[in-house]
């Protein structure tokens, strides 16, 4: 269960720091000389960053291993009896 | 980056009015409570125990949010990103579509012949902002849409492109 999870997040990490990506590359190129770069912004990119940091401790915490597995309805089904 | 040409200045930098991210702002706030007012620390346990359920809801409320964050930058980068930028020899139109994709448009602010305001409703009249259309002189014609103060927008265009046809350079054109 830990693989499948873990491969998953990885996948949605890659996704968000896309995402994170995108933000600083627009902050760094595209801003107008002489404008200050607006709190927001800052904020957006702490806040990203901690998020991200945030997630990678939750998901270590998980104990994975211990999550239940779902049952196939093959091995459960029992034949009606006539 | 924006370059600007030698002797050109920068007059002012004009965003949509604040209303247009609004509606992202506080539709992403009422999602990210939607984890907090949810009662899965209630129920979550009881089928998959105390242990499991508590780190495992942490986790998703976290990735949730990640979503969430990442949904409100989509709109910020489209609002803050999507400027007109009005210097002594231009009219710049910087245009946001999305996160991957921008249009730059430049006009001669010497070629302005005709600058009008259009207040298209209530709300807008009430939070004052408007659109700016601009018709130029054999250039294709633009609007400045949503934006805050269209009447000293539109008196700063007229004047600046008066300024203009006035200059040196204005004439050669």
């Amino acid at each position: 269960m830990f693989t499948i999870a873990l491969i998953i997040y990885l996948v949605f990490l890659t996704v968000y720091l896309a995402f994170f990506w995108a933000l600083t590359y627009h902050l760094r190129n595209y801003y107008i000389p002489g404008e200050r770069l607006p709190v927001i912004a800052r904020a957006l990119v702490l806040s990203m960053m901690l998020l991200a940091a945030f997630s990678v401790v939750a998901f270590m915490a998980v104990p994975w291993d211990t999550i239940p597995k779902p049952s196939s309805p093959s091995t459960s089904f029992t034949p009606p009896t006539l | 980056m924006i370059t600007l040409r030698p002797q050109e200045e920068t007059i002012t930098v004009i965003r949509r009015h604040w209303i247009n991210i609004a509606g992202p702002i506080i539709g992403c706030s009422l999602l990210a409570l939607v984890p907090l007012v949810l009662p899965l620390t209630t129920y979550l346990p009881q089928f998959i125990g105390v242990e499991l359920a508590l780190p495992l809801i942490t986790f998703l409320t976290i990735c949730f949010w990640m979503v969430i964050l990442a949904f409100f930058l989509v709109a910020w980068v489209d609002y803050y990103f999507d400027t007109w930028i009005i210097t002594t020899e231009r009219v710049l139109d910087v245009n946001q579509v999305h996160l991957f994709r921008r249009e730059i448009a430049e006009y001669s602010i010497g070629r302005i012949q005709n600058v009008s305001v259009r207040i298209p409703t209530i709300v807008a009249t009430l939070l004052n902002y408007g659109n700016v259309e601009v018709e130029t002189a054999g250039e294709k014609s633009f609007d400045i849409t949503a934006i805050p103060k269209p009447e000293q927008v539109k008196e700063l265009l007229v004047r600046q492109s008066q300024v203009y046809q006035a200059s040196p350079f204005g004439h050669r054109e």
